[in-house]
Protein backbone atom coordinates (compact mmCIF):
# COMPACT_ATOMS: atom_id res chain seq x y z
CA UNK A 1 0.00 0.00 0.00
CA UNK A 2 1.09 3.81 -0.69
CA UNK A 3 0.71 6.08 2.33
CA UNK A 4 1.40 9.80 2.77
CA UNK A 5 2.10 11.74 5.52
CA UNK A 6 1.79 15.68 4.85
CA UNK A 7 2.94 17.78 7.51
CA UNK A 8 2.61 15.37 10.62
CA UNK A 9 3.08 17.02 14.18
CA UNK A 10 2.92 15.19 16.94
CA UNK A 11 3.19 16.87 20.77
CA UNK A 12 3.45 14.07 23.92
CA UNK A 13 2.06 15.75 26.96
CA UNK A 14 0.19 18.61 24.59
CA UNK A 15 -0.59 21.82 26.56
CA UNK A 16 0.83 20.64 29.65
CA UNK A 17 4.60 21.44 31.26
CA UNK A 18 5.96 18.38 30.49
CA UNK A 19 5.23 18.51 26.77
CA UNK A 20 7.28 17.10 24.14
CA UNK A 21 7.61 17.74 20.68
CA UNK A 22 8.11 14.24 18.70
CA UNK A 23 7.44 15.02 15.22
CA UNK A 24 7.43 18.76 13.62
CA UNK A 25 5.99 18.99 9.92
CA UNK A 26 6.95 15.48 8.75
CA UNK A 27 5.92 14.83 5.19
CA UNK A 28 6.98 11.20 4.01
CA UNK A 29 5.55 9.26 0.88
CA UNK A 30 6.16 5.16 0.83
CA UNK A 31 5.00 3.50 -2.50
CA UNK A 32 4.07 -0.33 -3.25
CA UNK A 33 8.00 -1.98 -3.47
CA UNK A 34 9.93 0.20 -0.95
CA UNK A 35 11.19 -0.94 1.30
CA UNK A 36 12.86 1.59 3.77
CA UNK A 37 15.64 1.79 6.62
CA UNK A 38 14.52 4.69 9.27
CA UNK A 39 17.32 5.73 11.21
CA UNK A 40 17.63 8.09 14.26
CA UNK A 41 18.50 8.47 17.14
CA UNK A 42 16.76 7.66 20.54
CA UNK A 43 14.60 9.84 20.83
CA UNK A 44 14.38 11.62 17.35
CA UNK A 45 11.12 10.20 16.31
CA UNK A 46 11.36 6.97 14.81
CA UNK A 47 8.89 4.94 16.71
CA UNK A 48 6.19 8.17 17.30
CA UNK A 49 6.04 8.14 13.22
CA UNK A 50 5.74 4.69 12.97
CA UNK A 51 2.78 4.70 15.30
CA UNK A 52 1.35 7.90 13.01
CA UNK A 53 1.74 5.75 10.23
CA UNK A 54 -0.28 2.45 11.05
CA UNK A 55 -3.04 4.63 11.92
CA UNK A 56 -2.49 3.78 16.17
CA UNK A 57 -1.89 7.55 16.89
CA UNK A 58 -3.53 11.09 15.77
CA UNK A 59 -1.25 13.24 15.13
CA UNK A 60 -1.80 16.82 16.30
CA UNK A 61 -1.38 18.50 13.18
CA UNK A 62 -1.08 17.53 9.15
CA UNK A 63 -2.60 14.65 8.03
CA UNK A 64 -2.37 10.81 7.60
CA UNK A 65 -3.05 9.91 3.60
CA UNK A 66 -3.45 5.94 2.89
CA UNK A 67 -3.48 5.00 -1.17
CA UNK A 68 -2.12 9.08 -0.78
CA UNK A 69 -6.15 10.13 -0.43
CA UNK A 70 -7.07 12.39 1.47
CA UNK A 71 -9.90 11.24 4.03
CA UNK A 72 -12.78 13.12 5.21
CA UNK A 73 -11.47 12.80 8.90
CA UNK A 74 -9.10 11.21 10.61
CA UNK A 75 -10.86 8.60 12.16
CA UNK A 76 -12.10 6.75 8.42
CA UNK A 77 -8.15 7.74 6.96
CA UNK A 78 -7.14 5.62 10.63
CA UNK A 79 -9.19 2.89 9.52
CA UNK A 80 -8.00 2.48 6.13
CA UNK A 81 -4.26 2.71 7.22
CA UNK A 82 -5.31 0.59 10.13
CA UNK A 83 -6.98 -2.33 7.76
CA UNK A 84 -3.62 -2.40 5.43
CA UNK A 85 -0.72 -1.59 7.86
CA UNK A 86 0.47 -3.92 10.21
CA UNK A 87 2.92 -2.78 12.99
CA UNK A 88 5.84 -4.88 14.72
CA UNK A 89 6.58 -2.99 18.13
CA UNK A 90 10.02 -3.08 19.64
CA UNK A 91 10.46 -6.33 21.56
CA UNK A 92 7.45 -7.68 20.28
CA UNK A 93 7.79 -10.86 22.07
CA UNK A 94 6.73 -9.36 25.12
CA UNK A 95 3.40 -9.21 23.93
CA UNK A 96 2.97 -13.22 23.16
CA UNK A 97 0.20 -14.56 25.63
CA UNK A 98 -1.78 -17.44 23.78
CA UNK A 99 -0.91 -21.50 24.92
CA UNK A 100 0.43 -22.19 21.51
CA UNK A 101 2.43 -20.79 19.04
CA UNK A 102 -0.33 -21.63 16.69
CA UNK A 103 -2.89 -20.08 18.54
CA UNK A 104 -0.74 -16.52 19.11
CA UNK A 105 -0.22 -16.56 15.58
CA UNK A 106 -4.20 -17.54 14.64
CA UNK A 107 -5.43 -14.52 16.96
CA UNK A 108 -5.21 -11.38 14.60
CA UNK A 109 -6.86 -13.35 11.34
CA UNK A 110 -9.92 -14.71 13.68
CA UNK A 111 -10.36 -11.38 15.30
CA UNK A 112 -10.06 -9.79 11.74
CA UNK A 113 -13.34 -12.10 11.53
CA UNK A 114 -11.63 -14.80 9.24
CA UNK A 115 -13.14 -18.17 8.59
CA UNK A 116 -11.27 -20.84 10.65
CA UNK A 117 -10.25 -22.62 7.46
CA UNK A 118 -9.18 -19.01 6.42
CA UNK A 119 -7.26 -17.97 9.44
CA UNK A 120 -5.57 -21.83 9.19
CA UNK A 121 -3.77 -21.53 5.64
CA UNK A 122 -2.92 -17.77 7.19
CA UNK A 123 -1.34 -19.31 10.06
CA UNK A 124 0.43 -22.52 8.63
CA UNK A 125 1.72 -19.60 5.62
CA UNK A 126 2.86 -17.02 7.85
CA UNK A 127 4.67 -19.38 9.89
CA UNK A 128 6.12 -21.19 7.02
CA UNK A 129 7.48 -17.96 5.70
CA UNK A 130 8.57 -16.62 9.02
CA UNK A 131 10.55 -19.92 9.53
CA UNK A 132 8.66 -21.18 12.60
CA UNK A 133 6.44 -24.14 11.20
CA UNK A 134 8.06 -26.53 13.48
CA UNK A 135 7.30 -24.52 16.27
CA UNK A 136 2.91 -24.20 16.23
CA UNK A 137 2.22 -26.55 18.80
CA UNK A 138 4.75 -25.50 21.49
CA UNK A 139 3.69 -22.89 24.12
CA UNK A 140 5.52 -19.55 23.39
CA UNK A 141 7.38 -19.26 26.40
CA UNK A 142 9.19 -22.39 25.62
CA UNK A 143 11.08 -20.86 22.98
CA UNK A 144 14.09 -18.77 22.64
CA UNK A 145 13.98 -15.00 22.72
CA UNK A 146 14.55 -15.67 18.73
CA UNK A 147 12.20 -17.83 18.01
CA UNK A 148 9.75 -15.83 20.14
CA UNK A 149 10.74 -12.87 18.29
CA UNK A 150 9.45 -14.51 14.87
CA UNK A 151 6.26 -15.89 16.17
CA UNK A 152 5.09 -12.76 16.84
CA UNK A 153 6.40 -10.60 14.10
CA UNK A 154 4.69 -14.29 12.54
CA UNK A 155 1.36 -13.05 14.17
CA UNK A 156 1.55 -9.62 12.06
CA UNK A 157 2.71 -11.04 9.11
CA UNK A 158 -0.62 -13.50 9.45
CA UNK A 159 -2.53 -10.60 8.80
CA UNK A 160 -1.08 -10.27 5.21
CA UNK A 161 -0.56 -6.23 5.40
CA UNK A 162 0.36 -4.78 2.95
CA UNK A 163 2.47 -2.59 4.52
CA UNK A 164 4.87 -4.09 7.44
CA UNK A 165 6.02 -1.90 9.99
CA UNK A 166 8.75 -2.97 12.21
CA UNK A 167 10.31 -1.02 15.23
CA UNK A 168 13.60 -2.37 15.75
CA UNK A 169 13.40 -5.62 14.70
CA UNK A 170 16.84 -6.96 15.18
CA UNK A 171 17.36 -5.19 18.68
CA UNK A 172 18.56 -7.84 21.24
CA UNK A 173 19.41 -10.89 18.58
CA UNK A 174 22.57 -12.15 17.82
CA UNK A 175 24.36 -11.88 14.96
CA UNK A 176 23.04 -15.10 12.96
CA UNK A 177 19.74 -14.48 14.48
CA UNK A 178 19.71 -10.76 12.59
CA UNK A 179 21.06 -12.18 9.70
CA UNK A 180 18.29 -14.46 9.36
CA UNK A 181 15.25 -12.03 10.25
CA UNK A 182 16.41 -9.58 7.73
CA UNK A 183 16.73 -12.18 5.14
CA UNK A 184 13.27 -13.63 5.97
CA UNK A 185 12.10 -9.75 5.87
CA UNK A 186 13.89 -9.35 2.14
CA UNK A 187 11.83 -12.35 1.42
CA UNK A 188 8.43 -11.23 2.12
CA UNK A 189 8.88 -8.07 0.13
CA UNK A 190 7.29 -7.99 -2.97
CA UNK A 191 4.87 -10.95 -2.58
CA UNK A 192 3.69 -11.04 0.92
CA UNK A 193 3.83 -7.61 1.68
CA UNK A 194 4.09 -4.77 -1.13
CA UNK A 195 5.89 -2.49 1.37
CA UNK A 196 8.49 -2.41 4.48
CA UNK A 197 9.76 0.48 6.84
CA UNK A 198 11.86 -0.79 9.03
CA UNK A 199 13.65 1.19 12.27
CA UNK A 200 17.07 0.23 13.04
CA UNK A 201 20.52 1.14 15.23
CA UNK A 202 22.47 -0.75 13.18
CA UNK A 203 23.70 1.28 10.02
CA UNK A 204 25.43 -2.24 8.73
CA UNK A 205 22.21 -3.94 8.39
CA UNK A 206 20.47 -0.96 6.85
CA UNK A 207 22.68 -0.77 4.50
CA UNK A 208 22.53 -4.47 3.31
CA UNK A 209 18.90 -4.46 3.94
CA UNK A 210 17.07 -1.61 2.76
CA UNK A 211 16.49 0.09 -0.99
CA UNK A 212 16.22 3.61 0.42
CA UNK A 213 16.86 5.43 4.12
CA UNK A 214 15.10 8.15 5.65
CA UNK A 215 16.39 9.71 8.73
CA UNK A 216 14.83 11.53 11.65
CA UNK A 217 16.81 14.13 13.56
CA UNK A 218 15.41 15.46 16.37
CA UNK A 219 11.77 15.10 15.37
CA UNK A 220 12.48 15.65 11.39
CA UNK A 221 12.96 13.81 8.63
CA UNK A 222 16.24 15.36 7.61
CA UNK A 223 17.73 13.18 4.99
CA UNK A 224 16.07 10.33 2.39
CA UNK A 225 17.07 8.68 -0.59
CA UNK A 226 18.93 5.88 -1.58
CA UNK A 227 21.30 3.66 0.80
CA UNK A 228 24.50 5.07 -1.29
CA UNK A 229 22.98 8.64 -1.52
CA UNK A 230 22.38 8.74 2.40
CA UNK A 231 25.26 7.01 3.69
CA UNK A 232 27.55 8.81 1.59
CA UNK A 233 27.07 11.83 3.82
CA UNK A 234 29.01 10.39 6.31
CA UNK A 235 29.85 13.66 8.42
CA UNK A 236 26.47 14.81 8.54
CA UNK A 237 25.29 11.90 10.10
CA UNK A 238 27.78 11.57 12.97
CA UNK A 239 26.82 15.28 14.04
CA UNK A 240 23.37 13.37 14.54
CA UNK A 241 24.30 11.31 16.87
CA UNK A 242 24.42 8.38 13.45
CA UNK A 243 27.22 6.60 11.93
CA UNK A 244 27.80 5.00 8.56
CA UNK A 245 29.04 1.25 8.69
CA UNK A 246 32.67 1.02 9.55
CA UNK A 247 32.81 -0.71 5.46
CA UNK A 248 32.09 2.57 4.33
CA UNK A 249 34.20 4.87 6.61
CA UNK A 250 37.28 2.46 5.68
CA UNK A 251 36.38 2.89 2.09
CA UNK A 252 35.90 6.87 2.87
CA UNK A 253 39.52 6.76 4.57
CA UNK A 254 41.13 4.60 1.38
CA UNK A 255 39.79 7.63 -1.11
CA UNK A 256 41.62 10.35 1.65
CA UNK A 257 44.80 8.27 1.52
CA UNK A 258 45.02 8.63 -1.99
CA UNK A 259 43.77 4.82 -3.24
CA UNK A 260 41.23 5.45 -6.46
CA UNK A 261 38.29 4.00 -5.11
CA UNK A 262 34.90 4.10 -6.24
CA UNK A 263 32.09 5.68 -4.24
CA UNK A 264 29.02 4.16 -2.89
CA UNK A 265 30.71 1.42 -1.58
CA UNK A 266 28.43 -0.20 1.40
CA UNK A 267 28.89 -3.63 1.67
CA UNK A 268 32.73 -6.06 2.36
CA UNK A 269 32.10 -8.04 -0.11
CA UNK A 270 31.64 -4.89 -3.20
CA UNK A 271 34.64 -3.28 -1.39
CA UNK A 272 36.67 -6.58 -1.26
CA UNK A 273 36.21 -6.95 -5.09
CA UNK A 274 36.78 -2.94 -5.67
CA UNK A 275 40.21 -3.33 -3.22
CA UNK A 276 41.31 -6.98 -5.08
CA UNK A 277 40.92 -5.52 -8.37
CA UNK A 278 43.04 -1.83 -7.35
CA UNK A 279 45.74 -4.21 -6.01
CA UNK A 280 45.71 -6.54 -9.35
CA UNK A 281 44.88 -9.70 -7.46
CA UNK A 282 42.36 -11.65 -9.05
CA UNK A 283 38.65 -12.59 -7.93
CA UNK A 284 37.96 -15.22 -5.92
CA UNK A 285 41.71 -16.67 -6.54
CA UNK B 1 39.66 -13.27 41.20
CA UNK B 2 37.33 -14.88 39.38
CA UNK B 3 37.53 -18.39 39.27
CA UNK B 4 34.92 -20.97 37.71
CA UNK B 5 35.76 -24.59 38.06
CA UNK B 6 34.00 -27.46 36.37
CA UNK B 7 30.88 -24.99 37.16
CA UNK B 8 27.62 -26.40 35.73
CA UNK B 9 24.19 -25.30 35.83
CA UNK B 10 20.73 -26.39 34.49
CA UNK B 11 17.59 -24.44 34.08
CA UNK B 12 14.55 -26.54 34.83
CA UNK B 13 11.11 -26.76 33.05
CA UNK B 14 8.20 -29.04 32.01
CA UNK B 15 10.17 -30.64 29.40
CA UNK B 16 12.71 -31.54 32.71
CA UNK B 17 16.40 -30.08 32.59
CA UNK B 18 18.39 -28.27 29.71
CA UNK B 19 21.78 -27.16 30.23
CA UNK B 20 22.93 -23.88 30.46
CA UNK B 21 26.34 -23.73 31.50
CA UNK B 22 28.70 -27.13 31.11
CA UNK B 23 31.89 -27.81 33.19
CA UNK B 24 32.82 -24.46 32.56
CA UNK B 25 36.64 -23.19 33.53
CA UNK B 26 37.14 -19.94 33.73
CA UNK B 27 39.70 -17.88 35.23
CA UNK B 28 39.33 -13.23 35.55
CA UNK B 29 42.75 -11.47 37.34
CA UNK B 30 41.77 -8.26 38.85
CA UNK B 31 41.81 -5.32 36.49
CA UNK B 32 40.72 -7.00 33.76
CA UNK B 33 38.47 -5.97 30.44
CA UNK B 34 36.45 -9.43 29.62
CA UNK B 35 34.09 -9.52 26.47
CA UNK B 36 31.98 -12.32 26.04
CA UNK B 37 30.53 -13.17 23.44
CA UNK B 38 27.70 -16.09 21.60
CA UNK B 39 24.90 -16.64 20.04
CA UNK B 40 21.41 -16.37 22.50
CA UNK B 41 21.39 -19.01 24.62
CA UNK B 42 25.21 -20.19 24.38
CA UNK B 43 24.93 -19.43 28.52
CA UNK B 44 26.62 -15.58 28.78
CA UNK B 45 23.64 -14.42 30.99
CA UNK B 46 23.80 -17.37 32.69
CA UNK B 47 27.01 -16.94 34.05
CA UNK B 48 26.68 -13.47 34.44
CA UNK B 49 23.79 -13.91 36.55
CA UNK B 50 26.38 -16.50 38.92
CA UNK B 51 28.81 -13.74 39.33
CA UNK B 52 26.67 -12.37 42.07
CA UNK B 53 24.89 -15.16 43.08
CA UNK B 54 21.23 -14.36 41.36
CA UNK B 55 22.14 -18.30 40.13
CA UNK B 56 24.02 -20.50 41.82
CA UNK B 57 26.39 -23.64 40.70
CA UNK B 58 24.67 -27.31 40.45
CA UNK B 59 28.04 -28.70 40.57
CA UNK B 60 31.42 -27.20 40.37
CA UNK B 61 32.38 -24.37 42.21
CA UNK B 62 32.95 -20.52 41.34
CA UNK B 63 34.80 -17.57 43.59
CA UNK B 64 34.71 -14.03 43.32
CA UNK B 65 37.01 -12.01 44.85
CA UNK B 66 37.80 -15.07 47.39
CA UNK B 67 33.81 -15.33 48.47
CA UNK B 68 32.31 -18.88 47.16
CA UNK B 69 28.80 -17.61 45.78
CA UNK B 70 26.93 -20.67 47.02
CA UNK B 71 27.76 -19.33 50.57
CA UNK B 72 24.63 -17.68 51.25
CA UNK B 73 26.08 -15.79 54.21
CA UNK B 74 28.66 -13.92 52.07
CA UNK B 75 25.59 -13.00 49.15
CA UNK B 76 25.80 -9.47 50.73
CA UNK B 77 29.24 -8.83 50.73
CA UNK B 78 29.41 -10.48 47.30
CA UNK B 79 26.60 -8.40 45.87
CA UNK B 80 28.66 -5.15 47.44
CA UNK B 81 31.45 -6.59 45.53
CA UNK B 82 29.93 -7.43 42.03
CA UNK B 83 27.43 -4.98 40.40
CA UNK B 84 25.60 -5.74 37.52
CA UNK B 85 23.91 -3.49 34.50
CA UNK B 86 21.37 -4.92 32.47
CA UNK B 87 19.89 -4.33 28.45
CA UNK B 88 17.05 -1.95 29.57
CA UNK B 89 18.07 1.04 31.27
CA UNK B 90 14.22 2.03 31.95
CA UNK B 91 13.95 -1.37 33.87
CA UNK B 92 16.60 -0.71 35.91
CA UNK B 93 15.79 3.34 37.25
CA UNK B 94 13.84 3.27 40.11
CA UNK B 95 13.77 7.00 41.51
CA UNK B 96 12.04 10.27 39.87
CA UNK B 97 15.68 11.75 40.00
CA UNK B 98 18.74 11.11 38.79
CA UNK B 99 20.68 11.65 42.16
CA UNK B 100 17.88 9.82 44.10
CA UNK B 101 18.32 6.65 41.59
CA UNK B 102 22.30 6.88 42.17
CA UNK B 103 21.61 7.11 45.98
CA UNK B 104 18.79 4.13 46.53
CA UNK B 105 21.76 1.40 46.84
CA UNK B 106 23.57 3.24 49.44
CA UNK B 107 20.60 4.01 51.80
CA UNK B 108 19.49 0.31 51.38
CA UNK B 109 23.00 -0.34 52.69
CA UNK B 110 22.78 2.68 55.41
CA UNK B 111 25.63 4.44 54.28
CA UNK B 112 25.92 8.07 56.31
CA UNK B 113 24.49 11.22 54.80
CA UNK B 114 27.62 12.97 54.09
CA UNK B 115 29.41 9.80 52.99
CA UNK B 116 26.50 9.46 50.59
CA UNK B 117 26.79 12.86 49.67
CA UNK B 118 30.14 12.01 48.35
CA UNK B 119 30.26 8.89 46.54
CA UNK B 120 27.00 9.90 44.74
CA UNK B 121 28.76 12.85 43.21
CA UNK B 122 31.63 10.85 42.51
CA UNK B 123 29.71 8.72 40.78
CA UNK B 124 27.77 11.20 38.64
CA UNK B 125 30.83 13.30 37.76
CA UNK B 126 33.04 9.78 36.49
CA UNK B 127 29.98 9.04 33.77
CA UNK B 128 29.72 12.46 33.46
CA UNK B 129 26.17 12.91 34.37
CA UNK B 130 26.68 15.55 37.13
CA UNK B 131 25.09 18.59 35.41
CA UNK B 132 22.06 16.17 35.24
CA UNK B 133 21.51 15.35 38.89
CA UNK B 134 18.63 16.61 39.40
CA UNK B 135 16.95 15.60 36.21
CA UNK B 136 14.29 13.09 35.82
CA UNK B 137 15.56 10.05 34.05
CA UNK B 138 12.88 9.62 31.55
CA UNK B 139 13.73 12.56 29.85
CA UNK B 140 17.75 11.33 29.01
CA UNK B 141 18.51 9.67 26.11
CA UNK B 142 19.19 6.21 26.78
CA UNK B 143 22.78 6.58 26.64
CA UNK B 144 22.99 8.86 29.24
CA UNK B 145 20.21 6.69 31.22
CA UNK B 146 22.67 3.60 31.45
CA UNK B 147 25.37 5.80 32.43
CA UNK B 148 23.16 6.78 35.19
CA UNK B 149 22.56 3.16 35.78
CA UNK B 150 26.34 2.37 35.79
CA UNK B 151 26.68 5.59 38.49
CA UNK B 152 24.18 3.73 40.38
CA UNK B 153 26.32 0.73 40.65
CA UNK B 154 29.44 2.97 41.03
CA UNK B 155 28.13 4.52 44.09
CA UNK B 156 28.26 1.02 46.14
CA UNK B 157 31.95 0.77 44.90
CA UNK B 158 32.11 -2.32 43.19
CA UNK B 159 35.50 -4.29 42.59
CA UNK B 160 33.87 -5.55 39.05
CA UNK B 161 31.05 -5.00 36.98
CA UNK B 162 29.30 -6.69 34.97
CA UNK B 163 27.47 -5.62 31.76
CA UNK B 164 24.86 -7.65 29.87
CA UNK B 165 24.17 -6.09 26.96
CA UNK B 166 23.66 -3.06 28.20
CA UNK B 167 23.94 -1.41 24.79
CA UNK B 168 21.44 -3.44 22.81
CA UNK B 169 18.93 -0.79 23.32
CA UNK B 170 21.07 2.14 22.19
CA UNK B 171 22.21 3.93 19.12
CA UNK B 172 25.47 4.43 17.97
CA UNK B 173 26.31 7.67 20.09
CA UNK B 174 24.56 6.37 23.12
CA UNK B 175 26.56 3.03 22.50
CA UNK B 176 29.72 5.02 21.96
CA UNK B 177 29.11 7.19 25.45
CA UNK B 178 28.38 3.63 27.10
CA UNK B 179 31.52 1.57 25.96
CA UNK B 180 34.07 4.89 26.39
CA UNK B 181 32.74 4.98 30.20
CA UNK B 182 33.24 1.51 30.54
CA UNK B 183 36.37 1.65 29.14
CA UNK B 184 37.65 4.56 31.42
CA UNK B 185 36.12 2.70 34.51
CA UNK B 186 39.02 -0.31 33.90
CA UNK B 187 41.45 2.28 32.94
CA UNK B 188 41.56 4.64 35.41
CA UNK B 189 39.82 2.68 38.65
CA UNK B 190 41.31 -0.50 37.92
CA UNK B 191 37.50 -2.19 37.81
CA UNK B 192 37.13 -5.48 36.19
CA UNK B 193 34.77 -5.30 33.58
CA UNK B 194 32.76 -8.29 32.47
CA UNK B 195 30.89 -6.77 29.43
CA UNK B 196 28.57 -9.64 27.38
CA UNK B 197 27.95 -8.01 24.12
CA UNK B 198 26.52 -9.22 20.28
CA UNK B 199 28.60 -5.81 19.31
CA UNK B 200 31.85 -7.14 17.66
CA UNK B 201 33.24 -3.89 17.57
CA UNK B 202 32.42 -3.04 21.21
CA UNK B 203 34.32 -6.41 21.93
CA UNK B 204 37.52 -5.26 20.03
CA UNK B 205 37.86 -2.97 23.14
CA UNK B 206 38.52 -5.43 25.02
CA UNK B 207 41.49 -6.78 26.39
CA UNK B 208 40.53 -10.74 26.16
CA UNK B 209 37.43 -12.03 24.45
CA UNK B 210 35.77 -15.22 25.70
CA UNK B 211 33.76 -17.05 23.35
CA UNK B 212 30.94 -19.33 24.44
CA UNK B 213 28.69 -21.72 22.70
CA UNK B 214 26.73 -24.66 24.54
CA UNK B 215 27.82 -23.78 27.85
CA UNK B 216 31.22 -24.14 27.28
CA UNK B 217 34.00 -21.56 26.38
CA UNK B 218 35.31 -22.76 22.65
CA UNK B 219 37.69 -19.55 22.32
CA UNK B 220 39.36 -17.56 24.59
CA UNK B 221 42.24 -14.93 24.02
CA UNK B 222 43.00 -11.19 23.12
CA UNK B 223 40.74 -9.59 20.18
CA UNK B 224 42.87 -9.88 17.36
CA UNK B 225 43.53 -13.35 17.55
CA UNK B 226 39.67 -14.13 17.99
CA UNK B 227 38.72 -12.32 15.35
CA UNK B 228 41.11 -14.09 12.91
CA UNK B 229 39.56 -17.01 12.88
CA UNK B 230 36.44 -15.77 10.68
CA UNK B 231 34.64 -19.06 9.45
CA UNK B 232 34.79 -20.46 13.43
CA UNK B 233 33.38 -17.30 14.36
CA UNK B 234 30.42 -17.96 11.46
CA UNK B 235 29.82 -21.42 12.07
CA UNK B 236 29.20 -20.23 15.88
CA UNK B 237 26.79 -17.69 14.61
CA UNK B 238 28.70 -14.94 15.57
CA UNK B 239 30.03 -12.11 13.19
CA UNK B 240 33.80 -10.59 12.71
CA UNK B 241 34.01 -6.16 12.80
CA UNK B 242 33.95 -5.78 9.31
CA UNK B 243 37.49 -4.27 8.84
CA UNK B 244 38.35 -7.85 9.58
CA UNK B 245 36.10 -9.19 7.62
CA UNK B 246 37.69 -7.41 4.69
CA UNK B 247 41.04 -8.31 5.19
CA UNK B 248 39.91 -11.75 5.55
CA UNK B 249 38.10 -11.04 2.38
CA UNK B 250 40.95 -9.97 0.81
CA UNK B 251 42.75 -12.57 1.75
CA UNK B 252 40.45 -14.72 -0.05
CA UNK B 253 40.90 -13.42 -3.13
CA UNK B 254 44.91 -13.83 -2.97
CA UNK B 255 45.69 -10.58 -1.48
CA UNK B 256 48.22 -11.16 1.34
CA UNK B 257 46.37 -8.79 3.72
CA UNK B 258 47.59 -9.10 7.18
CA UNK B 259 45.94 -10.75 10.04
CA UNK B 260 44.85 -9.13 13.10
CA UNK B 261 43.47 -6.03 11.89
CA UNK B 262 40.14 -4.78 13.61
CA UNK B 263 39.60 -1.22 13.24
CA UNK B 264 39.04 1.42 10.87
CA UNK B 265 42.37 3.04 10.66
CA UNK B 266 45.01 0.53 10.69
CA UNK B 267 42.69 -0.98 8.15
CA UNK B 268 42.82 2.05 5.55
CA UNK B 269 46.69 2.03 6.45
CA UNK B 270 47.50 -1.88 5.43
CA UNK B 271 45.79 -1.04 2.22
CA UNK B 272 47.21 1.85 1.44
CA UNK B 273 50.33 0.60 1.71
CA UNK B 274 49.65 -2.01 -0.27
CA UNK B 275 48.29 -0.03 -2.88
CA UNK B 276 51.77 2.14 -2.62
CA UNK B 277 53.78 -1.22 -2.95
CA UNK B 278 51.45 -2.61 -5.39
CA UNK B 279 52.94 -5.19 -8.15
CA UNK B 280 55.84 -6.10 -5.74
CA UNK B 281 54.77 -8.18 -2.86
CA UNK B 282 51.38 -8.35 -2.10
CA UNK B 283 50.35 -10.71 -4.70
CA UNK B 284 50.94 -14.65 -3.57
Amino acid sequence: MSVELRNITYTYNKDEPSARVALENVSLRLDDGDFVGLIGHTGSGKSTLMQVLAGLLPPCGGELMPEGKSYPDYKSAARVARKSAGLVFQYPEHQLFEETVYKDIAFGPLNRGLSSDEADARVREAARRVGVEPLLDKSPFDLSGGQKRRVAIAGVVAMKPELLILDEPTAGLDPEGARELLAMLKSLHGDWCKTIILASHSMEDVAKTVKTVAVMNRGRLVMSGSVAEVFSRGEELRAMGLDTPQISRIAEGLIRAGVPLRRGIFTVAEAADAIAELLGGGKNA
Amino acid sequence: MIKAENLSFSYRGDEGAAAALKKLNIDIAGGEFVAILGHNGSGKSTFAKQLNAILTPEEGRLTVFGIDTSDEGSVFELRKNVGMVFQNPDNQIVATVVEEDVAFGLENLGVPRDEMRRRVDEALKTVRMYDYRLHAPHLLSGGQKQRVAIAGILAMEPKCIVLDEPTAMLDPSGRAEVMETVRRLNREKGITIIHITHYMDEAVKADRCIVMDGGEVVMDGPPAEIFARVEELRALGLDVPQAAELMYELRKRGIDAPEGILRSAPCVEAIAKMYKDRGTANVR
